[in-house]
């Protein structure tokens, strides 16, 4: 079972908004190993989530991560760096999936060969329980807003990170996953 | 008298979570009210009990992951790689503005991809002994590619299963010959033109040293280009000496054409290979004697 994220477990010290003198290369590169290892995981299944594959999640999740270790040796915010590295993941992700969906839209237009497949195979599918599957299903065909929030709910985000994440108000954010939870209960009793 | 009750919704009752996310008078009267009305404590409890499964969910959703030590390898060496220009960009600042205004004048004028492109044919310029600048095609009088008699077995039989042995002089010769110091040899590929896996021969006229950092499109984005060739090569896409006439022209042409782009599929400088990677290609070139005797312990 993956350990569960506590929720301060990785808040830096530093008050919000707090600018800090620039990180030596080496401290920043020991706190970024140190956040990699902590959310590395959960950084991966939010950018699948978002629709990158898991071909594509490792290079996108070292991008997020290189971006954090430019933005702790240049002394910005760190305040809270995990919804940080959350909100970057959530940009690089969009930004990736686009370049992925224009790039095939070229690729189909210049050269009818098949591409390959991205949807996720039967093995990656799998799931021991057919009550997680059915919940997974429900998830999976949630509004794209209820899910995101949901997603970065299950990594153990508070509801002020979320809206930050997704640039949503706080109210926006307790509807969607209110709605979603509604959602969820109403499948879960048919 | 009858007064209309108000129930808490589902958004507040799940921003009872934390402190502070809802305003102090609305939070105490919603925690009152819910000490009260047994159906929102009871929602309150399917709210959290549901967010908790579907938490579990999410989290043990199978992901397809590089094994952590293989991801923190990767990393550790992009962000030296990033510390490493960062230190060298900090150290060229102060001295060097106009050498750099300078360098990227030349850098425009030749393409803008940071390096010197040249067409395969075109002279060699003066170039200092060593630079990497100008090695990026080989030079066509010193290595104008040979290929050795081979069959469609050899080439998509087990993969370089009795291919070609450098003659253990010949490396040196090269390096020499393009007026790299041999002593660097590791920052370079020394590299087929025509790879073996498509019939190259192993002598020094198709050998040329090929930079593997620095560059866009170095060693490993050739790589890329040969293991394509030979994949169609075996499904009888393209001839043979198509292939081997493509590698042995401009690669880079035949790389943009092949792979419908104008730049490297993979940005080896943002995603370096990984240790295991490089531990690979080590191995490979020792077996074909491509690294001096320094490298090979």
């Amino acid at each position: 079972m993956a350990p569960a994220v506590h929720d301060h477990a990785l808040d830096l010290p530093l008050g919000v908004g707090e600018s800090v003198a620039p990180a030596t290369l080496d401290e920043a590169r020991q706190t970024v190993l140190l956040l990699f290892d902590a959310h590395r995981g959960g950084v991966h299944r939010y950018v699948r989530a978002l629709g990158v594959t898991d071909r594509d999640g490792d290079d996108v999740v070292q991008e997020v991560f290189l971006a954090l270790f430019d933005h702790v040796a240049r002394g910005k915010d760190r305040s809270n760096l995990r919804a940080w590295i959350f909100k970057v993941a959530h940009n690089l992700a969009l930004r990736h999936r686009a370049r992925e969906a224009r790039r095939r839209r070229l690729r189909s237009l210049l050269d009818p060969r098949p591409v390959f497949d991205s949807t996720p195979t039967p093995e990656d599918c799998y799931l021991s329980g057919q009550r997680q599957a059915r919940l997974l299903a429900v998830v999976d065909a949630l509004p794209v807003r209820d899910r995101h929030c949901l997603q970065l709910r299950a990594e153990g985000l508070r509801y002020r990170e979320i809206s930050r994440v997704l640039g949503i108000s706080l109210g926006s954010v307790a509807n969607s996953l209110a709605r979603a939870l509604a959602r969820l209960r109403r499948a879960d009793e048919r | 008298m009858w007064r209309k009750v108000r129930h808490v919704s589902d958004g507040e009752l799940l921003l009872l979570a934390d402190d502070g996310l809802l305003t102090p008078r609305r939070r105490s009267s919603a925690l009152a009210h819910v000490a009260e009305c047994p159906r929102c404590a009871r929602r309150r409890a399917d709210l959290a009990a549901a967010a908790r499964e579907v938490g579990e969910a999410c989290r043990e959703r199978p992901v397809a992951m590089a094994p952590l030590h293989v991801a923190r390898d990767r990393l550790r060496t992009a962000i030296d790689m990033r510390a490493a220009r960062s230190r060298s960009q900090a150290w060229a600042a102060p001295g060097l503005a106009a050498a750099a205004v300078l360098l990227v004048a030349i850098l425009s004028w030749s393409g803008g991809d940071g390096i010197g492109l040249e067409p395969a044919g075109a002279p060699a310029p003066a170039k200092p002994a060593g630079s990497a600048s100008g090695l990026l095609l080989p030079r066509p009088e010193l290595t104008p590619g040979s290929v050795r008699p081979v069959g469609m077995e050899d080439i998509c039989g087990s993969a370089l299963a009795g291919g070609p042995i450098v003659a253990s002089q010949v490396p040196r010769q090269v390096f020499e010959a393009y007026g790299v110091d041999y002593r660097r040899a590791g920052d370079y590929e020394l590299d087929f033109l025509i790879t073996p896996e498509l019939g190259g021969a192993s002598d020094a006229s198709n050998l040329w040293p090929q930079p593997y950092r620095s560059v866009t499109w170095n060693a490993y984005v050739k790589d890329e280009l040969e293991r394509h060739l030979r994949r169609l090569v075996c499904q009888g896409a393209v001839d043979l000496a198509t292939a081997q006439e493509e590698l042995a022209g401009d690669w880079i042409a035949a790389y943009k054409r092949r792979f419908d782009t104008e730049r490297p599929l993979r940005d080896y400088g943002r995603f370096p290979l990984t240790a295991s990677d490089v531990e690979a290609l080590q191995a490979e070139a020792l077996e074909q004697r491509l690294l001096p005797e320094a490298r090979r312990s």
